[in-house]
């Protein structure tokens, strides 16, 4: 290996991370779109009046703000800290949870805000939303520790055997992703929205608390079949893609069930 | 009986591909969502029903599967092979018999007698196999004749790319949907190919896996003589890069309609009642 090359990859380690930090635009865009599926016509209107854009094009916005020095402090705000029993221990911890709860309330009392304080609650919501229901972004009390979490998978290949290294992170944010490489936001929304059709009214019941607690179940049941430097074969990565799309479309349907909520 | 199919088995182990997986996502994806904009209504939401997803997200889920115990069956399905006068060759389980097999077994209300589970992985291997099926690289061939490398469309290698990338002869084929095209998605793929007059259309849907993996062992020698063996396709001849173009788009297109035709003679009874009109 040259020295440009080391360079490149201690570059790409230490910048190219940042992006493999969330679901990735894509997968955010597919949230934002399928909850603007969801949209009763009143909060459609409101949230016409409140944005000069879609709720799509402000899907990523936060991201933009976590990578500036002056607003880093959002950082932790896209994760969901959970303790054993899967319930948000979040107050301390100023989360993904405890941030759509807090924007959700101004929101529901907006006249008493800004309008830009309105805007940017708006924004939070559609991206954390989306944040807490990506598995790399839960986090369990005595948990695996996620940033330094990496697994193999094998390819079983009869002829050409062999295993590759991947993160937790990277396997949840661009694994899937880039499995259909075709699919634009709205291509995967409207598959999606018939692959929840049967669980769309159960996928959207409860509050953010509960959305949560479920996102816990989820990623306990995803830890207890991939640990820390184990190798996954070839089948669990497939049946994984459930998961994965699961996550989706219920962070999309709670989007949607939550903005209904709150502009009633 | 098993003296003469020996060969033939060998053969099949040499020359399906392997590492190669016919066209790549984006090529199936293409064929499948042409496909779903030619379903009928009922079809569509029969498909739906069963599968809780698009035909393109299925596009290339047995190239993910046929790794796994359950699917290992499978790996051998991809391609056909055909002899210097493009006759089929008698190689079990390959991608014409096979589509062939799963195709006559759901219609006719066949898929009715099956349990859910058996009649979605149907679909979803029709998905697949109608895609590798048009793919100008799954018809293998037994022999190289005239000094062209047919036989061998994985040990020979181009270029493409402003970097000279260097591939075999079978990768750039699975992959010719993103080189034919650069930019263009699905969608774009749909709006720029899906043109065929109800005549033409009506035409190209006629036959079965046989006949269509007929007209492509004959009509797909082609691509050998356009692309020589270490040829750059930056530098290929205009006409030519073009008419490589045409067959790319000619087997997308085709490939998506034959797809439909396929799940619509399967789900829709309306439709297999018009088309019996119209012939």
């Amino acid at each position: 290996m040259n020295k440009c090359t080391k360079y490149i990859l201690v570059l790409t380690a230490l910048f190219g991370s940042v992006e493999l930090y969330a679901w990735n635009d894509r997968m955010h865009h597919t949230i934002a779109l399928i909850a603007e599926q969801q949209l009763e016509p009143k909060a459609k209107k409101r949230i016409e009046k409140i944005l000069d854009s879609t709720l799509k094009d402000e899907a990523v916005w936060l991201n933009t703000l976590r990578r500036k020095p002056e607003t880093r402090y959002t950082q932790p705000w896209h994760h969901l800290h959970l303790d054993e029993n899967m319930m948000s221990v979040t107050q301390s911890k100023k989360d993904a949870a405890v941030q759509v709860e807090r924007c959700a309330d101004i929101l529901r009392n907006r006249r008493e805000h800004n309008d830009s304080t309105v805007i940017a609650a708006l924004k939070i919501v559609v991206h954390l939303v989306g944040d807490m229901h990506c598995p790399s972004h839960v986090f369990f009390t005595g948990g695996p520790n996620l940033s330094k979490f990496s697994f193999g998978i094998s390819n079983d290949r009869w002829d050409n055997p062999a295993t590759s290294k991947t993160t937790w992170r990277a396997f949840w944010n661009n694994r899937y992703s880039t499995e259909h490489p075709g699919f634009t936001a709205e291509l995967y929304a409207y598959d999606l929205s018939i692959y929840s059709r049967k669980h769309k009214e159960e996928w959207a019941k409860g509050d953010v608390r509960d959305w949560a607690n479920d996102m816990g179940r989820e990623c306990r049941w995803l830890h207890e079949r991939i640990k820390p430097d184990s190798t996954i074969n070839s089948e669990l990565k497939c049946r994984l893609e459930n998961v994965n799309d699961r996550c989706i479309a219920k962070a999309g349907l709670r989007l949607g069930a939550l903005l209904n909520e709150v502009f009633k | 009986m098993i003296k003469r199919l020996l060969p033939l088995l060998l053969l099949a182990i040499l020359l399906a591909p392997r590492h190669a997986t016919a066209w790549n996502n984006h090529g199936h994806g293409t064929i499948a969502y042409i496909a779903e904009q030619n379903l009928t209504p009922t079809t569509r939401e029969k498909c739906h029903e069963y599968l809780n997803h698009t035909l393109y997200y299925y596009a290339s889920w047995l190239d993910h599967w046929r790794f796994t115990e359950p699917y290992k069956h499978t790996t051998r399905w991809h391609a056909s092979i055909y002899n210097e006068k493009s006759e089929l060759q008698n190689v079990p389980a390959m991608v014409v018999m096979m589509t062939d097999k799963i195709w006559n077994k759901m219609r006719d209300g066949g898929y009715k007698s099956l349990s859910d589970s058996l009649v979605t992985d149907n679909i979803k291997y029709l998905i697949h196999l109608v895609g590798d099926l048009h793919s100008p690289v799954h018809i293998v061939f037994s022999h190289s004749t005239a000094g062209k490398q047919h036989k061998h469309n994985q040990a020979f290698s181009v270029y493409w790319g402003k970097k000279r990338k260097r591939m075999s002869f079978h990768t750039f084929w699975d992959r010719a949907s993103q080189y034919m095209h650069p930019k263009w998605s699905y969608d774009d793929y749909w709006r720029n190919i899906d043109n065929y007059s109800k005549k033409k259309h009506a035409t190209v849907i006629e036959g079965t896996p046989y006949t269509w993996g007929h007209e492509g062992a004959v009509n797909m020698r082609e691509i050998y003589d356009l692309m020589p063996p270490e040829s750059y396709f930056d530098e290929l001849p205009k006409a030519d890069i073009q008419r490589m173009r045409e067959i790319n788009d000619r087997q997308l297109v085709v490939g998506g309609y034959r797809l439909a035709h396929v799940l619509n003679t399967i789900f829709d009874e309306a439709y297999n009642t018009s088309k019996k009109k119209e012939d």
